[in-house]
């Protein structure tokens, strides 16, 4: 069947002068994202195909750097092994903490506003800070628990100088740092309706049962949502480990962008740093994309029939 | 009646146009220097610059750098032009000024070598020959022949230039275990003895000091370990490496059973505190009581720490013992590099020329304990001014083997997998060879992947 096409009418003089004013109007915002985003994006794909070291022109290479760092690398396997063990773990027991602290704030208990604050505390430290108090309470010759452990006449653990324990550590502190992650949870669980439970409760379901099949059904695209930017955000973790272990010891904490920066700006390897900053946008998006593509599976959204 | 002014419409457009344009004229790159007119090309001579900027990557000579440039020579010397300087500039931002082609004109603390053999520093050699204030007979000839590489000069030597390589021990910590500090051990087993009787720990076995780390400050750079155990582990004519030398192997191993004695978790640990964890720092907070530095490590830590100072006492850094009658020493460079891109390489040239003199020689040594080879005035300081300096001072007639550290153009590279590397070793994960080994195909391959074969 042939279907009609409605004759292209030209934009008006009215309608092309509102358009040049629009875009004028959203020009700094235009001019910043195509400068100080597009540009920067375009040329590091660029130097990750080239010889590049800040100093001289860039050779172009092809694919060598990204050959190099599957092939040769001495470090490029170790550093994705850190970093994917470091999300692998540290992100669904992130998620999963903070889900159940949200519930735990959103149950009717005295002076849930002061827990509410404290728990969004850490959020809103610098990271740096955070990390240096960490440190004085994890650190083997002088933090606070393995002060406690030597005044007891035991030995100390190694929470953060031991390849071991190391990661482990990090995690844990990871998943201290969950405040946002709760407030967005808690958010969620206020909208979940009262009539649900109500009618859960009729049906005789207990607390269980409720949580389980009410309260976590509905707050799955909160679940999403947050699993998606705790993947992001955790495979570029950088201060933490940067600051408290400085990739140690033997490059246990040594995550992905640590070792970036440090091809980048130590070893003058940009066109290296180049190329593992585009395996790492690779990876998230894959596993962003493996989220979404799940997510039909295990979300639930009210709005849709 | 007619209107002859804009309407807001206009005036929206208009305001918004000039807006758009002021922003990309931010951020067009400025002019290049090179750009700029030369005298030689026969036009006028444009007028010399008055700012010199100048970076370093120190954060204890700032109050050096005021001194010197409140100085009535200082203000002669450099004509009336001004110093903007800025300390503690890791190389971060060096590298993104100079990739942004607006470098400072000067710079010191840097990977010297790495910037010059890319073609980011210029070569000095015939500004230094026609310079009378630079001069290279009155420079200890190792310094001089630091600041070349392949006959090339990489910058005006300079600010701090001596003797590396001392152990530094705490006298008053050794006599208390009793040891006498009077005759100082030579030997990596001697210096081991001494680090089992310096190393405390408690009844639970957590660490409380230790002797020494032999992988702190300029210990723990390759240059070190190669020397120690007689290995030159870079040709810089030939851009050979020799990190597999079973020797390195064997210092590994050695220079490892000190960190096995303290524990490497514990060890470690320790270095992640600040105040322990840079450079030196945990000799003058008293929890390692033998450390090998250079030169400065007398007057820093008598500035920084006096109550520590006190007790410093120096003699040669150890060596394996069938090598004990080897005096091994280097030194380095340090210098004003002046950039290619430098708006002034005049006036940085001539800051380099003014750390020379007397005046910047004095003032540097009194508040940062530092000293250049500059021979004449070498021969006017008071050697005993710092507790253990005076070892320094006198060791260059009997040192046997001197080492030019620090000229290898990825040095940093093979820094970081050395540190892997030997902590490796001294957690007993890898056979000290098969590091060695392992060091040595790194270090080769990331010399040819970055062109420098």
């Amino acid at each position: 069947m042939a279907v009609a096409t409605a004759p292209r009418r030209g934009m008006t003089k009215t309608e092309r002068r509102n358009q040049i004013l629009g875009l004028l109007f959203i020009s700094p915002w235009l001019i910043g994202f195509l400068l100080f985003a597009l540009f920067p994006l375009l040329a590091s794909l660029y130097y990750s195909m080239t010889n590049y070291d800040f100093i001289r022109d860039p050779q172009f290479i092809g694919l060598t750097n990204y050959v190099r760092l599957f092939t040769i690398d001495p470090d490029f396997w170790t550093v994705m092994y850190n970093t994917v063990y470091y999300v692998g773990f540290g992100v669904p027991l992130g998620i999963a903490v903070a889900f159940l602290i949200a519930n735990l704030l959103n149950s009717d208990i005295r002076g849930r506003t002061f827990f509410r604050s404290i728990i969004y505390i850490p959020s809103i430290v610098p990271a740096v800070c955070a990390a240096m108090v960490w440190l004085f309470i994890l650190n083997v010759q002088y933090g606070a628990i393995n002060g406690i452990l030597k005044t007891m006449g035991w030995a100390t653990i190694p929470f953060l100088s031991s390849p071991d324990l190391a990661k482990p550590s990090l995690i844990m502190i990871y998943v201290w740092a969950q405040g946002t992650a709760v407030v967005i949870f808690l958010a969620a669980l206020q909208d979940v309706p009262r009539s649900l439970y109500d009618a859960a409760l009729v049906d005789g379901a207990n607390a269980w049962a409720r949580f389980w099949n009410v309260t976590v059904p509905m707050c799955t695209p909160v679940i999403l949502f947050n699993f998606i930017m705790g993947i992001i955000t955790a495979f570029q973790d950088f201060t933490l480990p940067f600051v408290l272990t400085g990739g140690g010891p033997m490059k246990s904490t040594e995550f992905y962008v640590v070792s970036l920066y440090r091809n980048a700006f130590v070893q003058f390897s940009i066109g290296k740093a180049s190329a593992m900053a585009w395996i790492l946008f690779l990876i998230i998006l894959v596993f962003s994309v493996i989220l979404f593509r799940s997510s039909a599976r295990w979300v639930y959204y009210g709005g849709e029939k | 009646m007619n209107k002859s002014g804009i309407s807001r419409r206009q005036f929206l457009q208009w305001g918004a146009m000039t807006a758009g344009a002021v922003a990309l004229a931010a951020c067009a790159p400025s002019a290049a220097p090179s750009a700029a007119p030369a005298a030689s090309d026969g036009a006028a001579p444009a007028a010399a610059p008055t700012v010199i900027q100048y970076w370093t990557g120190w954060g204890n000579l700032d109050p050096a750098i005021q001194k010197i440039i409140e100085t009535d020579e200082f203000k002669q010397h450099m004509g009336g032009a001004t110093l903007e300087y800025k300390g503690s500039s890791g190389q971060e931002p060096v590298l993104t000024a100079i990739a942004a082609g607006t470098p400072p004109d000067a710079a010191s603390n840097v990977s010297y070598v790495n910037l010059f053999v890319r073609g980011a520093t210029i070569d000095v050699k015939d500004m230094a020959d026609a310079s009378t204030v630079l001069k290279a007979d009155d420079i200890l000839d190792g310094i001089w022949n630091s600041a070349f590489y392949k006959g090339s000069m990489i910058g005006v030597p300079g600010i701090e230039c001596f003797n590396w390589w001392g152990l530094n021990v705490n006298a008053n910590a050794a006599e208390q275990v009793g040891l006498d500090a009077t005759t100082m051990p030579k030997t990596w087993d001697e210096v081991l003895e001494w680090h089992k009787a310096l190393t405390k720990k408690d009844d639970a076995g957590n660490l409380l000091q230790f002797g020494l780390d032999p992988f702190d400050a300029m210990a723990g750079e390759p240059d070190f370990i190669a020397a120690s155990f007689g290995v030159k582990w870079f040709d810089e004519e030939t851009g050979a490496f020799d990190l597999g030398n079973p020797r390195i192997a064997e210092g590994m191993d050695t220079m490892g059973e000190f960190i096995r004695i303290a524990g490497p978790d514990q060890f470690a640990g320790m270095r992640q505190v600040e105040g322990n964890g840079n450079w030196g720092a945990a000799f003058n907070a008293g929890v390692q009581n033998m450390i090998i530095e250079g030169y400065w490590h007398p007057g820093e830590t008598q500035i920084q720490k006096p109550e520590v100072a006190q007790f410093n006492r120096s003699g040669w850094a150890p060596v394996p013992a069938d090598r004990k009658d080897a005096n091994i020493m280097a030194t380095g460079l340090h210098a004003v590099v002046i950039f290619k891109d430098a708006k002034n390489k005049d006036g940085a040239f001539k800051l380099g020329e003014f750390f020379q003199t007397p005046t910047a020689l004095d003032i540097i040594f009194n508040e940062v304990g530092w000293i250049h080879g500059v021979k004449s005035w070498l021969a006017t300081i008071d050697k005993n001014k710092f507790p253990g300096l005076a070892f320094y001072v006198d060791a260059g007639p009997q040192v046997t083997e001197w080492t030019i550290g620090r000229r290898c153009p990825i040095n940093d590279f093979v820094i970081t997998q050395y540190q892997e590397l030997r902590e490796q070793v001294y957690r007993n994960l890898i056979d000290p060879q098969a590091a060695a080994d392992e060091l040595q195909k790194r270090a080769v391959a990331e010399w040819q992947a970055q062109g420098l074969g």
